[in-house]
């Protein structure tokens, strides 16, 4: 890979837009067929949503045991360059000869940062941490898992706060440099794979669905933040109105997805990870009933096992007939109705907890792409782009940790042989 | 021990509703969204979800011996909230139109007035008869007819006593052979749904004709709420128009004829409180169905009407708007428009009446029995209270 001295020129073979196990996973496989490749990621930290997981199906591990040593493959490779913060500005050339602009935004903090968490603790700015969906504060200079660099990061809104101040001062390694200015760096690369990956749907949107509206109706990826150890709860599964236990717990289905006014397409994962989600519950409340309202349970090749294993589990109820309409009872519980289309009847469960099943969005939907790069109807990376992009993971399809695992390695394969076409 | 049932889908019939408005019957997946959304929906007893796979299979005569067909009321909150576009309530809509060929009797009856075809037909026949009434009554002196200022004389162009025979002739008649389609529907409701023990037929009926006159089942829907104002005008508004012309008759030719002191002079004018009557039930007519028309046609309304609601409902409503127009025509003495008018309005009353039983229309007696039935065995029992 050959560095600009002020660096901020890159010649290299790929560029790879996306720090998730996609993106991840295309940067080290392109480094093991001996090309160098660039890894953006606009977060300051590596992993993307798997980061955000308790556990992942079908192993049931920590995400951070796959994650971390993706991360030691990337660190101690000559061959990878990673920049996070920094997103692409512009694209132009072709295949086998791109020119792509990139802005990297200041971190406002250096690598002198020896994370010592001084600053973190006298700061007195607390805002709410949009990577535990706002169940909890964060302050204006924190930490994340799988940061890389692994150092600090300074939320650019409140620098400027005179509050910040004391987070400056508390530093006695002089890490702080808030003169930072974004950077511009220019990539020439052969090869550009888009893993961008996805967002999940607004549950606001589900009208009769009540999130938004009544405290105790969350989302399954807040689930996933309330089961994990260092989330917001501290891995403590309870209801968002009082803290209270949970004796009854509904799952509803495809809550966005499948849907012509939400998402039209199955996003493919969250019947598996509802499944998962009922185990955390389970350990965690070995009495609890689950009631999971489903249209069909999708659970494609081997994820079919993880749901056998659940339906012979006596606390689990399956409920086929979609979750159709939450109502809120006076103690703050939640009515889900549905028809039972095996009985043919109406049916309303009281329970104390709701979680909707959302689906996954493509950011590649909402984001401003490189020119000819199209997508097809709902955000989703169509193959054989003009441009020449090659995407990955959920850019191209919702899929799950293991097909995206694939479809990276694939997307390297077919982004560095450009040259052929 | 297991059953096997062996299911024959009637092509056939899938066909037929697919071209009565039920062309998106197929996209449905049985998720039941839709049975949950709709506030009519019963909870032992819950639809569309069901009768779309049913339509879907063609069944046929389960599905027409369905009382839920009835029990919907094109509210179309499960068409908005139908998470693949299947339109259920179009699709109840489209087998109701079915429902109306399937039991017409004579059999021809029921196809002409589904297909458009034979509008311009079925049109001709009132046409013709009113013509000979008109024939008749002037007996050889049109000049009357034709003149630009003057009283209009509408019991000298179409005497009443002819039309109340034909009123009268043509109402046993088609009360008998809608009779007939009504006994094959009661049937079927018995074969196909039998629900459960309920309180029997005649707290059924209290209870059916209650809900009917007060709309208290419009009253709930979510989606279409504006059709409680529009279907209640208009449906008391035909009331009130039917019993203005009964009470005329009554005052004017049955205590005549009796040699009642009591009798009235026709025209009977305001401020009569029968005229009253009249006029109200215009208004109320000519307003509800101008809004059933508005909400149908406008941009946002949430499902699209069948050729046999289209025909119903601008029948009805030229019928009061045509009936309200006579009455100006004669106030203000325009003859010639006048007996025009007034030829017009007689022609579509008696096109409304005499194919009661095969257009739309009829679905004040399916749905009337279907209400009872569903109530005799127990099986209308909303959420919504
Ligand atoms: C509730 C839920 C539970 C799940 N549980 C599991 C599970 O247990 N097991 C499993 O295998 N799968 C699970 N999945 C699926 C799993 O999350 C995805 O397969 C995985 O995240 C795909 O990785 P990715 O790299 O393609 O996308 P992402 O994880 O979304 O990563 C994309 C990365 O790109 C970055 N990025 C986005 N836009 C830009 C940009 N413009 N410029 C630069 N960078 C950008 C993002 O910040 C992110 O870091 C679950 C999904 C859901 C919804
Ligand atoms: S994976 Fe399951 S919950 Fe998700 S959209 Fe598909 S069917 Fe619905
Ligand atoms: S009609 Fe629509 S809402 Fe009803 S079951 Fe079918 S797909 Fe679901």
């Amino acid at each position: 890979m050959e560095i600009s001295a002020s660096g901020d020129r890159i010649t290299a073979d790929l560029l790879v837009v996306g720090g998730g196990i996609s993106g991840m996973t295309a940067a080290i496989e392109a480094s093991e067929f001996g090309k160098d490749a660039v890894l953006i990621e606009k977060e300051p930290f590596l992993g993307g949503r798997v980061v955000r997981m308790n556990q992942y199906f079908p192993k049931m591990c920590p995400p951070v045991c796959g994650l971390e040593i993706n991360l030691r493959r990337i660190r101690t490779n000559d061959r990878i360059k990673v920049l996070t913060l920094t997103e692409v500005t512009e694209v132009s050339g072709q295949k086998g000869d791109y020119e792509v602009t990139l802005t990297v935004s200041p971190r406002y903090i250096n690598n002198n940062c020896t994370a010592c968490e001084e600053c973190e603790k006298v700061c007195e700015i607390e805002v709410d941490d949009e990577f535990n969906f706002g169940l909890n504060k964060r302050k204006a200079v924190y930490f994340r898992n799988m940061a890389y660099p692994s150092l600090y990061v300074a939320d650019p809104d409140y620098v400027k706060d005179p509050k910040f101040k004391a987070c400056v001062d508390a530093c006695k390694y002089n890490a702080f440099d808030l003169d930072q200015q974004p950077q511009t760096v220019t990539v020439k690369c052969k090869g550009i794979v888009w893993a961008t990956g996805w967002k999940p749907y607004d549950a606001a949107k589900l009208d009769n669905l009540g999130f938004g509206q009544y405290d105790n109706v969350i989302t399954n990826v807040m689930l996933e933040r309330y089961s994990a150890e260092e989330g917001p709860t501290s891995g403590k599964i309870s209801r968002p109105s009082d803290g209270g236990e949970i004796k009854k717990i509904g799952f509803v289905q495809c809550a966005g997805s499948r849907d012509e006014n939400h998402l039209p397409y199955c996003s493919g994962v969250c019947c598996s990870a509802s499944l998962k989600q009922a185990r955390y519950v389970r350990a965690q409340y070995p009495d609890a009933e689950i009631h999971i309202f489903y249209i069909d349970i999708r659970t494609p090749g081997r994820l079919e096992d993880f749901y056998q294993e659940l339906q012979s589990d006596e606390k689990v109820f399956f409920h086929r007939g979609k979750g159709a309409d939450i109502k809120e009872t006076g103690n703050k519980n939640l009515l889900i109705s549905a028809e039972n289309t095996l009985t043919g009847e109406l049916t309303e469960h009281e329970v104390e907890l709701v979680v909707l099943a959302t689906g996954m969005v493509p950011n590649a939907a909402t984001d401003k792409l490189p020119a000819d790069t199209p997508l097809d109807d709902w955000g989703f990376l169509l193959p054989d782009a003009p441009s020449g992009i090659i995407g990955a993971g959920v850019t191209n399809r919702p899929v799950e940790v293991a097909a995206s695992v694939q479809d990276a390695t694939g997307a390297v394969l077919k982004a560095l042989t450009a040259e052929r076409s | 021990m297991s059953t096997t049932t062996v299911m024959k889908p009637d092509l056939e019939f899938i066909r037929d509703l697919k071209k009565a408005g039920g062309d998106t019957l197929k996209k449905c997946y049985q998720c039941a969204t839709c049975s949950v959304v709709c506030n009519l929906s019963s909870k032992d007893h819950p639809f569309p979800r069901k009768q779309m796979v049913m339509s879907q299979w063609g069944m046929k005569d389960q599905l027409l011996g369905d009382p839920s067909i009835w029990m919907c009321h094109q509210c179309m909150d499960c068409t908005k909230n139908c998470p693949r576009d299947a339109k259920p309530g179009e699709v109840l809509g489209a087998v109701r139109a079915y429902a109306f060929q399937h039991f017409a009797f004579p059999a021809f009856m029921g196809k002409a007035l589904a297909n458009r075809n034979s509008l311009p037909v079925l049109l001709l026949i009132p046409a013709m008869v009113l013509l000979g009434v008109l024939l008749g009554g002037s007996s050889g002196d049109w000049g009357y007819l034709f003149q630009f200022t003057g009283e209009v004389e509408l019991a000298r162009a179409f005497p009443h006593g002819a039309l109340e025979m034909l009123f009268i002739g043509g109402n046993l008649l088609i009360f008998a052979f809608a009779a007939v389609g009504l006994m094959r529907f009661w049937k079927g409701l018995k074969a196909f749904t039998p629900g459960k023990s309920g309180p029997g037929f005649i707290p059924a009926f209290i209870a059916a004709i209650t809900e009917l006159l007060t709309h208290k089942k419009f009253n709930d829907c979510e989606e279409t709420k504006h059709r409680y104002l529009g279907h209640t005008l208009m449906f008391w508004g035909f009331i009130g128009a039917m019993a203005t012309a009964g009470f005329a008759v009554f005052f004017t030719i049955i205590l005549e004829s009796m040699g009642s002191p009591f009798y009235l002079h026709s025209p009977i004018d305001l401020p009569n409180p029968i005229k009253i009557l009249g006029v109200v039930s215009g208004i109320a007519m000519i307003w509800g169905g101008w809004i059933l028309i508005q909400k149908r046609k406008s941009e946002d309304a949430p499902g699209v009407s069948s050729y046999s609601d289209w025909q119903f409902l601008y029948m009805i409503w030229f019928v009061g708007l045509t009936g309200m127009l006579t009455y100006i025509l004669r106030l203000a003495g325009i003859p010639i428009v006048g007996y025009a008018v007034y030829y017009v309005h007689l022609v579509l009353v008696f096109f409304l009446l005499w194919y009661a039983p095969y257009s739309k229309f009829g679905h004040m007696f399916y749905r009337t029995l279907a209400l009872i039935y569903a109530k005799s065995v127990a099986i209308d029992n909303p959420r919504k209270k």
